[in-house]
């Protein structure tokens, strides 16, 4: 049995010792308001939503469809106007600061699109960072199988200056693992890489959710990156305004403009039944462009 | 331009406060030193103005040695005959001509001890009845009339805490005297602390003037007769009539003669203002140094605004212009505000003189060039360290403001480490020149081996900072994971930058760290001296002037006094140099004061002969058997030099004279007993001795009886007091250095807003990031005060070996003193961290990471 396997098997059972089966993270009514008065902008209007365990959720929707807020708030690093968010379990509206810290050391992990590691750690140091500041000791086969999974065995002492774009993406994805977090949160994780190398972290991903059994909800506007989830949920002026299981470039695309063009109706059109074909692996065949293959025959690779 | 630099210091208010806020600082310590130096002087131009309002002088003509302790620019002259005023009073220009009787009293207050305030001094004047012309009236009581009655100026009654009608005694002209206090009189200026008594004039005149001569004579000139006319006629008279005399006399105008005496307490004042003036450039360039860092932060973290001004048509030029133009407001800014803080120290300043009896004047001591040259230094520091800074805004290349380059890469150290290695060898050359030598130039090498060194060291610092850390970081980064390590590395990021916060505590706590090796070296040597070559039992001082030639007289009769000695001092003319001499008895057995005699045998002196000190006789080129002629204010005496002889404590005199030849040459008001040494007689212990000195010394109040121990003591105190008062100024040199250190830590984390952000997600709970900031703060002062420190004590303890034949003969590191100087470089990190850890611990952590 190799280390990844064994470490599949822990994870599965820590998880199943340690949680019930339902969602890892969900919201009720979530309403976020920016401002007050006539300025007042509702960044989310009444969400409901609920990420399920063992799978890469995918967040999309057009610039200001509130799909970052979403994100903020499901991460606790912001804070609702009303209704309730809860993650692994924990109620995170009222807590505290300490609560909030304590929440994001244990359960919580980040992928951000820019600015992920600090400057003067190496690698390792960064890997190693948030168990540090939790003051616990590192599980070095679990680092060993993190790291080998990242591919970044012979980079560990190299400080981020001196790694490249997709690297640097990588050590933060491998961050993010070490702490077994309930959740990974990454926000927009390939925003700033070249294809190959967005290609590459995407896969990490996946294989996360395949082989660890690692939850994770990414925020992307890129129907490439949507086409690696499990599921897609698409987010419209501050709204839930459709969703998608196991999805394609194709029809994540196709959603997308379904959605622009009818924002009034968009909730049912896309929450319709025909949606569900896309779940079938034969859809790939439809697609139009080589991109568009590449990247469901990909999809359909991973989730086999 | 200009608006888009304005809205840019608006935009960044809180980044520039601490610039405006360190320029503030530097300039209040300059229109501070400026404006007390302008209230200190009105104070004297006041009394002089009000205590000396003659139309003419008469004075002596011809210049005479002064007191050995004055201060270039004070010039003495010989004395002349009373009997001159009555003469001069019949010239038809003059009204009056008043005779200045005045000399030092010692005031015993109702507490029982001397009338003093700071170091003002107490004197007494004789007064006439008409002495109302002259600024002075009585306000309460009636004048001094005979010999045992006195009258106070106001503030000196208060200050003594007595009444009109008190008995209380004074020390008048060496002897102890019971007065009656009779009158309060009204003295038209503040008094500066000084303790103004009045005699009635004949009483005066005994005392001050018994050989029937006095320094001037005030000449009040006729109705509708100018003070130039007056002058005239008097210069006139005294050519005439006196011709050449062995006592010359010169008139001078009212005017001429204020003028002088304001150049004499200018000339005090300068010293004051240099050693003002020297903390006020440590401080600004302290300052400068946060106004740089200000900058250079500010100009990175708008890259992408300069990039976009460039972008749509800004020249670099402009670019440039625009960062001067903040400077230029800032400067300005803070200048101004900067001089209102000088006078709110002043202001201040002067309450706490006021606490202490010292009354200044009451007028505004600011002055238009105090405001003027405020603000061009302070507009010329600011520009100037925000030149480079702005250099590099203005090369933004316009498509920055596509790129996200946050990331600083550090430029090699190499030149820096070249250059500052080449300056550390030229200042350890000199200083091991200055050792080796020895000779006159070692003081010189030494100062400027020191100057090198500490440049050399402040060039060093970024290349020091690494290998220091390695030590001092390390238990932080071992206690507290990962914060120390945090911090560290984030402290190593720039080590440029690191390493310029420090150096301002560097510096101060270099020279704090050396005056205090060097004054405990000091002290130590002291004591070594007394007890290498004091041969006393007990040493009489006077706190407050000489000791009275009364107890003098009184001491030498003692039965219980073997040999009792006193030093007295004064100076001659030989040729055209200014010697000091000393008279004090050379003996051959038993001496008070043991004498390491260099040739020829103090116990073979013939009478009349004389010693020379070492050094002088190195300097004269005198050796034994040569003749001096001496020209002193009682007259002039040819001796012989018969020892060569060589003391550290009595280093001041070039000639010890025997007390007859002493008493020949110097007048008797300058003849001033220093101190006396006491052995007992030989059936006497020192204990009898003692008691029987204190019996006479007490009535004196002034006078202190010490062994040798407290004497050492006593010396060692008067090291001390000049310590606290150096450490006082470092103090604010040290506050200004941990504004440098908050100022940079705060920029430096708003540098690193995403970063804090970052690590604030990923788990780092408000604690631990107040204590990677704190440990942050504390890692550079103790890399400021522990390199400061070495290089102090490092350059102090060079001194003793230099300066050995000075007395400075032992080296003393006092350890304690520097610890507390280390815990002070603590405290000071702790504090410097307060706020930018508390501004970086509520910054909301999602804001923190989309920071653009």
């Amino acid at each position: 049995m190799s280390l990844a396997a064994t470490a599949l098997q822990n994870s599965q059972q820590q998880a199943s010792a340690q949680r019930a089966n339902g969602p890892i993270a969900a919201t009720n009514n979530l309403v976020k308001q920016y401002g007050t008065g006539s300025t007042t902008v509702n960044a989310l209007a009444g969400v409901d939503v609920e990420i399920n365990r063992g799978e890469l959720t995918v967040i999309m929707g057009p610039s200001g469809s509130g799909k970052s807020t979403l994100m903020h708030c499901l991460a606790g690093l912001d804070t609702p106007t009303s209704g309730s968010v809860e993650v692994a379990g924990t109620e995170i509206a009222g807590l505290n600061q300490r609560q909030l810290t304590k929440l994001r050391r244990t359960e919580i992990g980040f992928v951000f699109q820019a600015f992920n590691l600090i400057p003067t750690l190496t690698a390792a140091e960064n890997i190693t960072l948030p168990l540090e500041l939790a003051g616990e000791s590192i599980d070095s086969k679990w680092f060993d199988t993190v790291v080998a999974a990242v591919g970044l065995e012979d980079r560990l002492q190299h400080r981020p200056g001196e790694l490249s774009g997709g690297q640097q993406q990588r050590v933060a994805c491998a961050r993010a693992l070490l702490a077994r977090p309930a959740v990974v949160f990454a926000d927009e994780p390939t925003g700033n890489l070249d294809s190959q190398a967005a290609t590459d972290v995407l896969q990490f991903l996946r294989d996360c959710v395949e082989e660890f059994a690692q939850s994770i909800v990414m925020v992307t506007h890129d129907p490439l990156a949507a086409s690696y989830a499990h599921r897609v949920i698409f987010l419209a002026d501050g709204q839930i305004a459709g969703e998608l299981l196991y999805p394609t470039v194709e029809t994540v695309l196709a959603t997308l403009v379904q959605i622009s063009e009818g924002a009034g109706d968009s909730e049912g059109a896309c929450n319709s039944e025909g949606s569900g074909e896309s779940r079938g692996t034969g859809e790939s065949k439809r697609a139009g462009n080589i991109r568009g293959t590449d990247a469901s025959e990909r999809a359909a690779g991973a989730s086999a | 331009m200009i608006k888009v630099a304005l809205r840019g210091i608006r935009a960044n208010m809180l980044q520039f406060t601490l610039a405006v806020l360190s320029v503030v600082l530097g300039i209040a310590f300059i229109s501070g030193t400026f404006s007390l130096r302008t209230m200190l002087s009105s104070t004297f131009t006041d009394i002089i103005d009000t205590s000396l309002v003659g139309d003419a002088y008469v004075r002596g003509a011809s210049e005479v040695p002064g007191d050995e302790l004055a201060f270039d620019g004070s010039v003495a002259y010989n004395t002349i005959p009373l009997e001159l005023a009555e003469e001069i009073q019949n010239l038809p220009q003059v009204e009056r001509a008043i005779p200045d009787v005045t000399g030092p009293i010692v005031l015993v207050g109702a507490d029982g001890t001397a009338v003093s305030q700071g170091a003002a001094p107490a004197m007494a004047f004789g007064m006439d009845p008409s002495d109302a012309d002259l600024g002075i009236s009585i306000a309460a009581g009636s004048p001094p009339q005979g010999p045992e009655e006195i009258a106070l100026e106001s503030n000196s009654l208060q200050a003594a805490g007595l009444e009109i009608g008190d008995k209380t005694q004074a020390i008048l002209g060496g002897s102890l005297r019971d007065v009656t206090v009779v009158g309060e009189v009204n003295f038209d200026s503040a008094s500066a602390g000084a303790v103004l008594a009045f005699l009635d004039s004949d009483t005066a005149r005994e005392i001050y003037a018994s050989d029937g001569m006095v320094e001037s004579i005030t000449v009040l000139g006729s109705d509708g007769v100018s003070s130039e006319d007056v002058t005239l006629a008097l210069n006139d008279y005294l050519l005439q009539e006196r011709g050449v005399q062995n006592a010359p006399a010169t008139a001078v105008t009212g005017e001429e003669y204020r003028a002088a005496a304001t150049d004499e307490m200018t000339a005090m004042l300068g010293f004051v203002e240099i050693f003002l003036l020297v903390f006020a450039a440590v401080s600004l360039f302290v300052g400068a140094f946060i106004i740089a860092n200000t900058f250079a932060m500010s100009v990175r973290q708008r890259q992408a605004e300069f990039a976009l001004l460039r972008a749509v048509g800004a020249a670099s030029g402009q670019v440039f212009a625009s960062v001067i133009a903040q400077a230029i407001a800032i400067g300005l800014l803070g200048a101004s505000l900067g001089v209102g803080a000088g006078v709110g120290l002043v202001a201040l300043l002067r309450l706490v003189f006021a606490q202490f009896g010292m009354e200044m004047s009451g007028s505004i001591p600011l002055t238009g060039q105090t405001v003027v040259i405020s603000l061009i230094v302070g507009v010329v520091v600011t520009v100037g360290a925000a030149l480079l800074p702005a250099r590099r805004a203005a090369l933004t290349a316009p498509v920055a403001a596509m790129r996200d380059s946050k990331v600083e890469v550090e430029k090699p150290l190499r030149v820096r480490g070249f250059i500052g290695g080449v300056a550390l060898t030229i200042g350890a050359s000199l200083i091991i020149a200055a050792l080796i030598d020895g000779g006159s130039a070692a003081g010189q090498l030494l100062g400027f081996g020191a100057a090198a060194t500490v440049l050399a060291m402040l060039v060093l610092a970024p290349v020091l900072l690494r290998p220091i850390m390695g030590f001092v970081a390390r238990p932080f980064s071992w206690l507290i994971r990962p914060g120390g390590k945090l911090a560290t590395r984030n402290l190593l990021r720039n080590r440029r930058r690191s390493a310029t916060t420090a150096s301002a505590l560097m510096i101060g706590m270099a020279l704090v760290g050396g005056a205090t090796v060097i004054a405990a070296s000091a002290q130590e040597s002291l004591g070594g001296i007394v007890d290498d070559e004091s041969n006393s039992d007990l040493i009489i001082q006077s706190t407050a002037g000489p000791i009275p030639s009364e107890a003098v007289n009184e001491l030498q009769h003692l039965p219980a006094v073997g040999q009792a000695d006193p030093f007295m001092l004064g100076a001659v003319k030989v040729a055209e140099d200014s010697v000091p001499i000393a008279g004090f008895p050379l003996r051959g057995t038993d001496p008070t004061w043991n004498f390491d005699q260099i040739e020829g045998s103090i116990a073979d002196l013939s009478s009349g002969d004389v010693a020379a000190h070492v050094e002088s006789a190195d300097e004269f080129n005198w050796s034994i058997g040569d003749e001096v002629a001496m020209r002193g204010s009682a007259g002039a005496k040819t001796v012989r030099i018969g020892a060569i002889v060589d003391s550290q404590g009595l280093s001041g005199p070039a000639l010890f004279v025997p007390p007859p030849v002493f008493t020949e040459v110097i007048s008797q008001p300058a003849q001033t007993t220093h101190m006396m040494f006491l052995r007992a007689g030989a059936e006497y212990t020192v204990d009898e001795l003692r008691e029987e000195v204190i019996d006479v010394a007490q009535p004196f109040v002034v006078l202190s009886v010490l062994d040798n121990a407290e004497f050492a003591a006593d010396l060692a105190d008067q090291v001390n007091q000049v310590l606290v008062l150096l450490y006082g100024l470092l103090g604010l040199a040290i506050v200004i250095a941990v504004l440098g250190v908050a100022n940079t830590l705060a920029l430096s984390l708003i540098d690193r807003t995403n970063e804090v952000g970052l690590l604030r997600a990923v788990g780092m709970g408000r604690t631990q990031l107040m204590g990677v900031v704190t440990i942050e703060s504390l890692l550079t002062a103790l890399f400021g005060a522990l390199v400061g420190l070495a290089m102090g004590v490092g350059l102090a303890a060079g001194m003793p070996r230099v300066f050995a034949d000075m007395g400075f003969s032992r080296l003393v590191i006092p350890w304690p003193a520097l610890g507390a100087l280390l815990v002070v470089a603590v405290v000071g990190g702790l504090a410097a961290a307060l706020w930018p850890a508390i501004r970086a611990m509520r910054l909301p952590v999602l804001d923190a990471i989309t920071a653009p």
